[in-house]
């Protein structure tokens, strides 16, 4: 078995695939340890579940014990979720659930096969402020600072309460993706479903297939869960008819090359073929890319630079890019900046930032 | 005559669950606490009842049940049972009543 083996029998179990390997009790550790870092417990627990394995009954007792916990954590947040969009709704804010708050219902057999830690929605850039104040009143808190003058540019803000985190995203990327996947579009073309009798919108089956796909690429290394690959698998394989549709769309977008390898990607990570649609469906010529975005988040490594350059070729005017440069060399307004004053310390501090995930 | 729990249904009262989030966890249900979202977890016994009242119910419709998926409890452990688990959802605000 070689390290790979461990995370593909996880994914295989989303989409109902024997192999490549069992937990075994001398690795079980390992096993739970992954599980856990990449929020796939519910997996495992199925895993474990439905196949013959050589498990103590401590170690099946603990992985009960881990999914029940997982679903409890998953019903608070789904409960604020459920507070939220309706407090949102209330201000005429419309609110779309991303991620697992809405793949768990959406594209899963069951949502407890999917582990939510937080809440995610999209707003209208337009009702950023209109929502941060209703989420404010709602108590919640913001989590950290953004830059001076970074709100317009920010993909999310986030917000947290009773140790839950809430994400309001304005974008569904960071950067050049937010600018390139238009969040009119995905809010218009937003489709209801149900949840505990109450009514919440989630992206289309097109445009969540798109998300998945970007999420599960750009966040890369250790912020890249196997619960968002799980999501473009099911997704993929759920709906290979649609392969066309997404393709088309993402390609309108200038993100078909970045949809293309997050779908490639995935059924390499669970080690199975991709669907012959969607093989066909890539075939066809891609006419509109962004090559600088490509470069910028196609590479094995992350290119923070390329990232920031392709962002500010994107930005609508001269000043807009002036305000998000000058946010950068800013301090943070709430003393969060780090190290003394000086040129070097703030220099230090911007590198830091480029190598991080923040905005 | 089994002592019935303060919550318990009165004569002809239907009950029904409200609708929380909620997860399977093979025998047993997590739902969401209505008034701050906390977890509840219901055994097995109460996620039967849970299962049965996604329909309104009177508190005899949910013995029948109980009685056909447990025949070989005692009719009156079984009341107290079942009226053990309605005021546990009951005091969980889980359950409208009509």
């Amino acid at each position: 078995m070689n390290e790979l083996d461990r995370p593909a029998a996880l994914l295989r179990v989303a989409i109902g695939r024997p192999g490549p390997t069992v937990p075994d009790a001398e690795s079980w550790a390992e096993w739970v340890w992954l599980a856990r870092v990449e929020r796939v417990v519910p997996l495992l627990y199925r895993l474990v579940d439905d196949t013959p394995t050589d498990l103590s009954d401590d170690q099946r007792a603990d992985i009960r014990q881990l999914h029940g916990a997982a679903m409890a954590r998953c019903v608070q947040l789904e409960h604020h979720l459920l507070h939220i969009s309706r407090a949102l709704a209330a201000h005429g804010i419309r609110a779309v659930a991303l991620k697992g708050g809405a793949t768990a219902h959406l594209d899963y057999p069951d949502p407890s096969w999917r582990e939510v830690s937080d809440i995610d929605l999209l707003i209208d850039p337009s009702d950023r402020i209109a929502a941060t104040e209703v989420v404010a009143r709602e108590g919640w808190a913001q989590g950290y600072a953004l830059p001076k003058g970074h709100h317009d540019y920010t993909h999310a803000v986030t917000f947290t309460r009773d140790r839950m985190e809430l994400d309001l995203h304005q974008r569904i990327g960071h950067r050049a993706l937010g600018i390139l996947v238009p969040t009119r579009e995905l809010l218009d073309d937003a489709v209801p479903f149900e949840v505990a009798g109450s009514t919440l919108l989630a992206l289309s089956d097109v445009d969540r297939m798109i998300h998945s796909a970007i999420h599960a690429l750009v966040a890369r290394d250790a912020h890249r869960r196997l619960s968002s690959v799980a999501d473009v698998l099911l997704a993929a394989l759920r709906r290979p008819d649609a392969a066309d549709a997404v393709l088309a769309r993402a390609e309108r977008w200038k993100v078909r090359s970045l949809v293309e390898r997050g779908v490639l990607d995935a059924f390499a990570a669970a080690q199975a073929d991709v669907p012959s649609a969607w093989v066909d469906a890539m075939r066809r010529p891609n006419h509109h890319r962004d090559r600088l975005v490509d470069r910028a988040y196609l590479s094995r490594w992350r290119r923070p630079i390329v990232e920031e350059l392709a962002y500010l070729r994107l930005l609508g005017s001269t000043r807009d890019r002036y305000t998000y440069l000058r946010g950068h060399l800013a301090p943070i307004p709430d003393g969060t900046n780090p190290g003394p004053a000086g040129l070097r310390a703030q220099l230090k501090y911007v590198l830091a930032k480029l190598r991080g995930q923040g905005d | 005559m089994p002592q019935v729990a303060p919550h318990g249904p009165s004569a002809g009262e239907r009950l029904r669950r409200r609708p929380v989030p909620t997860r399977d966890l093979g025998d047993r249900i997590v739902v969401a606490r209505p008034r701050d979202g906390a977890p509840v977890v219901l055994a097995s016994t109460s996620a039967l009842v849970w299962a049965l009242l996604t329909e309104w119910r009177t508190a005899d419709e949910v013995d029948d049940a109980l009685d056909a998926a447990f025949p070989t409890v005692d009719p009156d452990e079984r009341r107290r049972s079942r009226a053990d688990i309605i005021t546990k959802l009951t005091d969980d605000e889980l359950l409208e009543r009509a």
